[in-house]
């Protein structure tokens, strides 16, 4: 016999939005060859500098040991 | 704005190697400068600064600068000081201005920090904002360079004015970096801190925040992707870079603002990410070119009176 409440399915739960302050999609505008630069300087930032600048930062220091693999990025183009 | 999107002083010590100090040497050098120093500070062998600023000459720089130059046939000697100048207490060349006594216009000098006798450098302590840069006051007591190195194109703080444009356009960017990584590390955060069993992430006050951070950092990137195109097809003026780093930078402290709000204690300890953005936006507020003096070279531009005095 049915009940005033139906059995309602439990739907899955929605996933959590993952951070990410491009909301209009400014990346869209580039380049493949433009987006593989943003990837590749992104990646370097959070995997290199993200884990160390915090302390770097409160001790008020310079990572000198990250300059070689910042050369390798090869980014000091004029902006 | 991908590099201050994790770290601002990273951003400062690369735009100031790559766009103050290559950039002095690329628009005001000769061939032969540009040959020569370019490839190897491109590859990182040489690191550079930017002398502009002095202990008592900020935003009057363009009229009274203190450090002089004085030619000596094939020689130049410069004496004087420099602030703030950034990278200045390790890296290896500077692009120094100075006053030529002979005709009182401004122009640069690039010198070698280690072994140019007479030049010495004092690290800036104590600082609260980018203090991952290693700031300096340099010292010069008749400090001779040769004429081969001085920027054949600075004949006058025009050229000086043409690389600030370029630079000052890139703290636009930078400032809009900021607000990205303050926006994802707050965001990150109240995904995850519970209150009363729930993430806070679900709490109308803090989505008004949030909200109101992506606001402000859409805003500036689409103002910043403007001035791109502008640049692009040259049109690039020091009124359009002094409007978006204004706005960027303000809108930038008020993002990172909010974004420490929402971390409360947590947001005044270093090993949050905020704490950091929310210092190291001041800088960016004051430094290539104060706010108040961006807005004057706006007001210039659009009533056609100059009011910095």
């Amino acid at each position: 016999m049915p009940t005033a409440t139906a059995t309602r399915k439990t739907a899955a739960p929605k996933p959590i939005p993952v951070p990410n302050a491009d909301f209009y999609q400014l990346i869209e505008l580039l380049t493949p060859e433009e987006k593989a630069v943003v990837t590749k300087v992104r990646t370097y930032m959070q995997t290199k500098v993200q884990p160390i600048i915090n302390k770097y930062w409160s001790d008020d220091a310079f990572p000198f040991e990250l300059l070689p693999s910042f050369k390798e990025l090869g980014i000091s183009g004029l902006g | 704005m991908e590099i201050a999107r994790t770290d601002a002083s990273f951003c400062t010590f690369w735009g100031v190697h790559s766009g103050l100090a290559m950039g002095s040497i690329y628009l005001d050098g000769s061939e032969e400068q540009k040959q020569k120093w370019l490839p190897q500070m491109a590859r990182y062998e040489k690191i550079g600064c930017f002398g502009l600023t002095e202990p008592l000459v900020g935003s009057g720089a363009s009229g009274g600068l203190t450090t002089t130059a004085k030619r000596e046939g094939d020689t130049w000697i410069l004496n004087g000081q420099k602030r703030w100048i950034g990278n200045s207490t390790w890296c290896d060349v500077s692009i120094i201005w100075a006053r030529d006594l002979a005709d009182n216009q401004v122009k640069g000098f690039i010198v070698e920090n280690k072994s140019t006798p007479g030049f010495s450098v004092e690290k800036i302590e104590h600082k609260i904002a980018l203090k991952v840069v290693q700031n300096g006051q340099i010292t010069l007591k008749d400090v001779r360079v040769p004429e081969a190195n001085r920027l054949q194109g600075g004949n006058s703080f025009r050229d000086t004015a043409r690389v600030l444009r370029m630079t000052r356009y890139m703290v636009g960017w930078a400032s809009t970096g900021i607000q990205m990584g303050a926006f994802e590390a707050t965001l990150k955060y109240a995904q995850e801190r519970l209150q009363f069993g729930k993430p806070i992430a679900s709490f109308q006050m803090i989505q008004d925040l949030l909200s109101k951070m992506l606001a402000n950092l859409t805003a500036c990137q689409c103002l910043m992707l403007r001035l791109a195109q502008l640049d692009d097809e040259g049109k690039l003026d020091d009124h359009h870079a002094a409007l978006a780093k204004a706005f960027c930078t303000a809108k930038s402290r008020e993002t990172v603002a909010w974004g420490r709000e929402v971390l409360g204690g947590n947001g005044i300890v270093a090993d949050y990410d905020l704490a950091r953005f929310f210092a190291d936006a001041e800088a960016l507020y004051s430094y290539e070119g104060t706010y108040q003096m961006q807005n004057l070279i706006v007001g210039k531009a659009i009533t056609g009176h100059g009011a910095f005095v």
